[in-house]
């Protein structure tokens, strides 16, 4: 059988799995084993799959990944998210708009200290949406700034996409993290700047508000700094070691959750069932992603030996077509497949074989990740199963339904395709800060 | 027969709990060992030939066998859009299914790790750095532990679907 029918049918199975509920972990598994067994026979078959499978553990890069989830979730519990919106509320003065600003600011803080997107959109739809609803804003426009802000969890450095995808791509995690600052700030101007022109064009979305301090004289305000002082000092702490190269990315996530912890201590939230609630539920999250690694990176090892990445690869070469228009191509596959597939499995499915072509057609893996993660900022938002919805449905007030915050998304995935956009026609948005820093 | 299938499934789930509970911990050694290397690199620039493995070891072993903990909890990522179309008793169906199918893909698996963890057993394999560790037999081995522990919890999770199909109890377990 041909190389194009098995890739159908692993294809084909793949979805069928999918649709009918079986985790996706053990999805990318089955269809491993049956093609390694149908392909190699039983001995064959099993060395192959035991060698891949195997091979993931040994990834030092990977152990970033707890680190990272527990830090976040020792800052989810340490209520640093409310006292930096308090002080950003009153740091930030009185505008129209102010809370939808500062809700973006306040999620670029917290997706620079966390680098997943859950807990940020459940910090920030608990504190911030009931804020600004409270206050008389738009509820669709106060939906679509959480979802499309607490999504930048996964663009900005620290990233937990970008460390899989470093791995994957087998590129350096700490030039991704550098070339992905200056996108991330500029997704989150777009959101700024659409904020500021809807309620410029439309007072009534949001109402200007009263907080006695914001009355204050600017140097009178900076009293309130406290609470923005702590978030500072660990990003900068976490960001500078990594840039300066005084520690590896494992060692910087380490050097991040212990730094949590002292964050959490002064805050006064540093209680023993805190931290074990946050181990707790980093081996939950954990647990849950390596199984899905183990079977995706089993598939993909399967797949390139019987031929499937070269095939794969020779088409998207072939294509008669200018090399940027291959890159377009390869992010509307990446589009398609984040409307059912979860992004490790992307990951681990399309980049060992994009990354190579990237290559190919002369350009960066390091450019092609940013545009991979700033794709799955689309795939986060995306109906039907956009997850940052979801999150947000979670604990959303009464009375807003998913499909409120389905369409509260649309404007903001407009912003994202056009950030999307931007660094894909001008590369050194992304290159410009990995290339001075090197 | 019913009652010991019973007390199984629960002795199980209690068991995996523990396991993840314990592994938890794990990670918060990993941390240390992590934050500590650092500190000896450029605090006392005396770095460790040991910090490395030792957090990969075990922060590999806290993955992989973590795993009844997850499936205990049903944490696995899954798409169940269907759940919203099908009627409940048909998704009941779906999810036996899912359960039968994970438990062959791992079974499968456990055979194919099995050899290589034997072959470690009886001739111990080591990293061939300055700390010279065992953690390739180390990781062999708990692959095949966690594999185990996956399949030991599912068998728990089909007794308990069983189960609320004669108490006529409707949702997840």
């Amino acid at each position: 059988m041909g190389i194009e029918y098995i890739t159908l049918l692993i294809v084909l199975s793949l979805l069928a799995l999918m649709a009918l509920g079986v985790p996706l972990g053990v999805t990318t598994l089955t269809v491993s084993l049956v093609t390694a067994i149908l392909y190699f026979g039983v001995r064959a078959g099993f060395f192959i799959v035991a060698a891949n499978v195997s091979e993931v553990l040994h990834k030092y890069e990977l152990i970033a990944v707890p680190f990272f989830v527990f830090m976040a979730n020792v800052l989810e519990r340490s209520g640093i998210a409310k006292s930096l919106f308090d002080s950003m509320a009153i740091l930030g003065g009185r505008f129209r708009g102010s809370v939808g600003v500062q809700t973006c600011l306040v999620a670029v803080v917290l997706a620079a200290m966390s680098g997943i997107m859950g807990g940020e959109i459940v910090m920030l739809g608990l504190i911030a949406l009931p804020q600004m609803l409270r206050l008389g804003y738009d509820k669709k426009l106060s939906i679509g700034i959480i979802c499309a802000a607490g999504a930048l969890a996964t663009l900005i450095p620290p990233s937990v996409v970008l460390i899989i995808y470093g791995l994957a791509a087998q590129v350096s995690i700490t030039k991704l993290f550098a070339a992905s600052a200056v996108p991330g700030a500029l997704l989150a101007s777009l959101y700024i700047t659409y904020i500021l022109v809807r309620v410029r064009l439309n007072p009534s979305l949001a109402p200007i508000y009263d907080i006695p301090e914001t009355g204050l004289p600017f140097l009178q305000r900076l009293k309130y700094m406290k609470g923005v002082i702590l978030p500072a000092l660990l990003i900068g702490t976490v960001l500078g070691v990594i840039y300066s190269g005084v520690a590896t990315v494992t060692e910087a996530a380490a050097i991040g959750a212990v730094g949590s912890l002292v964050v959490a201590g002064i805050q006064g939230e540093l209680r023993w069932t805190m931290a074990r609630d946050a181990m707790r539920q980093t081996a939950l999250t954990v647990g849950s992603i390596i199984w899905l690694v183990l079977g995706a990176v089993s598939l993909i090892g399967i797949y390139n030996r019987i031929g499937g990445g070269e095939f794969l690869r020779d088409i998207l070469i072939g294509l008669d077509v200018a090399p940027l228009m291959v890159i377009v191509v390869m992010m509307l596959i990446i589009m398609v497949l984040g409307t059912f597939l979860e992004w490790i499995a992307i990951i681990f499915i399309t980049v060992p074989i994009f990354a190579p072509v990237v290559i190919d057609l002369g350009f960066d893996p390091i450019w092609f990740g940013v545009l991979f993660a700033m794709n799955i900022q689309i795939y986060y938002l995306s109906p039907p199963f956009g997850p940052a919805c979801f999150f947000l449905k979670s604990v959303a007030p009464k009375g807003i339904e998913l499909q409120d915050i389905f369409l509260a998304v649309l404007p903001f995935i407009a912003l994202q395709a056009l950030g999307l956009s931007l660094v894909l026609f001008f590369p050194e948005l992304a290159l410009w800060l990995p290339a001075k820093l090197d | 027969m019913k009652r010991l299938l019973t007390r199984y499934a629960e002795t199980m789930s209690h068991f995996s709990v523990f396991i993840g509970h314990s592994c938890s911990i794990l990670y918060f050694a990993c941390i240390a060992i992590s934050a500590l290397e650092v500190v000896m690199r450029y605090g006392f620039d005396r770095p460790t030939v040991w910090s490395t493995e030792l957090a990969m070891t075990l922060c590999a072993t806290a993955w992989v066998i973590s795993v009844g903990y997850v499936t205990e909890r049903n944490r696995h990522i899954s798409i169940t859009m269907l759940e919203m179309l099908v009627a409940p008793r048909v998704w009941r169906l779906f999810r036996l299914f899912q359960q039968l199918i994970a438990f062959a893909a791992i079974f499968v698996l456990t055979l194919a790790l099995w050899k290589p963890a034997m072959k470690v057993i009886g001739r111990t394999e080591y990293t061939g750095t300055a700390f010279n560790s065992i953690q390739p037999t180390i990781f062999k081995v708990m692959i095949v532990m966690g594999c185990i522990l996956y399949l030991a919890q599912l068998a728990a999770n089909i007794i308990f679907w069983a189960q609320e199909e004669q108490e006529g109890i409707s949702g997840g377990n």
